[in-house]
């Protein structure tokens, strides 16, 4: 009898404490809907929604890719609109919604406005931008990446040589993605690689003499362009930057990168293409005005 | 859709494919149009046919028209020598509206957006460089959004027309009329203090 009666308040006190746990789940799950939160990020596109807004895609520290709801962007008298273009780095604060996140507010920590000057420069950042675009998924913090994409960035803003930045971004973004070029020995029997380099694309390194029966997915690349790869990859930003590098052996390199990307990409790089053709434009009135 | 009757359903679902056009305003616009008049019911349907017969693209300027040149390129009041240049024939439409321009215009039908792929050779650039040729304009506007693909558009233009001894000119980007200096974002503001007027 006495037993029973333990176990009945026992049962009580269970029942007592499951109600507790119930109410207080449910109120924290009450605040989390309508949480702020701070984004510190750059922003990789837009598009346009319905009459006015904007869904802007924001790569941010400690996120990774977001995208949210830029309420009246499109008005002239918006305070959002010149805070959501693209590579433009700010701090955001996004409200959590029932599907998109909502920006109620910005505030700009860099616009790169001598990028924004520039064509080539513009065109350069875009291709990063979409870079990061495409090799990363949404929210899912890729820090390293965050701070290499900035790191380029200002340097592109700063005056740096925009190939060597592009060259440097290629090589290590991929090996931040877990793509890093095999470059010291064959990729498939670890064989010194002596001569005749060649980059397999769908291997992600050199391959020596033996281990490349068909020249499918290869690109031929000299001993220095291999060299000056390593170096991309480990070297301070600063001291390359100070070198004074080839521009033949950044062009060999942006071949090697350009198939070494567009094999791991899912979809193409678009604006590869115009990134081309404003070089070509820009060395040819460069030869003309030398 | 079992809800509505064949012909009904129909109309809903036409109307439902148009832009900011969700299910519910689709049943009231078809509920509208079958409360109507037939009368005003045909008046619509002869507007949608008409617009999709009659109106097509001037092949001066690129902009909507009902005939060729459209009613601004054949105007010979308005100053043949200043040229602006816009992306859509809606911003012809709102430039208009100020009724404070009084040249003439060149539709780009886009903007340089590389990242959708959207190159120069995608744009009417070709047939704005052919009118600069004729020699009568004297300056082009650019007035294309200040946006990332409006000024990487801007300053693609510029390269291209320069040489060929035009003024070019760009819009001016600032504080809007009426707006509040402590509401405007920081490059607006540096903008604004670049392209500042003696006064």
């Amino acid at each position: 009898m006495c037993t029973r009666l333990v176990i009945k308040h026992n049962d009580v006190f269970v029942l007592l404490l499951a109600l507790v746990h119930m109410y207080a789940s449910n109120s924290i799950a009450g605040a989390e809907n309508m949480a702020l939160y701070k984004v510190e990020g750059i922003v990789l596109r837009r598009r346009i929604l319905g009459e006015s807004d904007r869904i802007v895609t924001i790569f941010g520290r400690n996120y990774g890719k977001i995208s949210a709801v830029a309420k009246g962007a499109r008005k002239p008298k918006s305070r959002l609109g010149g805070r959501t273009e693209p590579f433009i780095y700010a701090n955001y604060l996004l409200a959590e919604g029932r599907n998109l996140d909502i920006i109620t507010q910005a505030e700009l920590i860099d616009g790169l406005p001598a990028v924004r000057g520039d064509l080539y420069l513009t065109a350069m950042a875009t291709y990063f931008i979409e870079l990061v675009d495409s090799f990363t998924e949404a929210r899912e913090a890729h820090d390293d990446i965050f701070d290499l994409l900035w790191a380029v960035l200002r340097l592109l803003e700063g005056g740096a040589e925009p190939d060597l930045m592009a060259r440097i971004f290629e090589v290590r973004l991929m090996s931040l993605l877990g793509y890093r070029p095999q470059l010291e020995r064959c990729a498939r029997c670890s064989a010194l690689v002596g001569s005749a380099w060649r980059f397999d694309v769908s291997i992600g390194g050199l391959l020596c003499r033996e281990c490349r029966p068909s020249a499918a997915h290869q690109v031929t690349v000299s001993a220095d362009a291999v060299r000056l790869m390593r170096l991309l990859l480990i070297t301070d930003i600063g001291q390359l930057v100070r070198a004074g590098i080839s521009e033949k052996l950044l062009i060999e390199i942006e071949r090697v990168m350009g198939a070494f990307i567009d094999y791991r990409s899912e979809s193409r790089i678009r604006s590869r293409e115009f990134l081309m053709q404003v070089r070509e434009e820009r060395k040819n009135k460069r030869a003309v005005t030398g | 859709m079992r809800a509505f009757a064949k012909p009904l359903a129909k109309l809903i679902e036409e109307l439902t494919k148009m832009p900011g056009i969700g299910p519910k305003t689709g049943q009231r616009l078809a509920y509208y149009i079958l409360q109507t008049s037939r009368e005003n019911a045909s008046k619509l349907a002869e507007a949608i046919l008409e617009v999709k017969d009659k109106i097509h693209t001037c092949s001066t300027c690129n902009n909507f028209t009902d005939k060729d040149p459209c009613g601004i390129c054949s105007d010979l009041s308005r100053d043949a020598a200043t040229l602006a240049v816009v992306a859509e024939p809606r911003d012809v439409a709102a430039m208009e509206r100020s009724g404070e321009f009084k040249g003439i215009y060149h539709v780009l039908q886009g903007l340089i957006a590389p990242m959708e792929g959207i190159g120069p050779e995608d744009l009417k650039i070709r047939e704005l460089l052919e009118r600069i040729n004729t020699g009568i304009v004297k300056e082009v506007i650019i007035a294309t959004n200040p946006n990332v693909e409006g000024e990487a558009t801007a300053i693609y233009l510029s390269r291209l027309l320069k040489p060929m001894g035009v003024k070019v000119s760009r819009i001016a980007s600032g504080i809007p009329f009426g707006g509040d200096l402590d509401y405007a974002d920081e490059i607006t503001i540096n903008r604004a203090i670049e392209g500042r007027k003696e006064l």
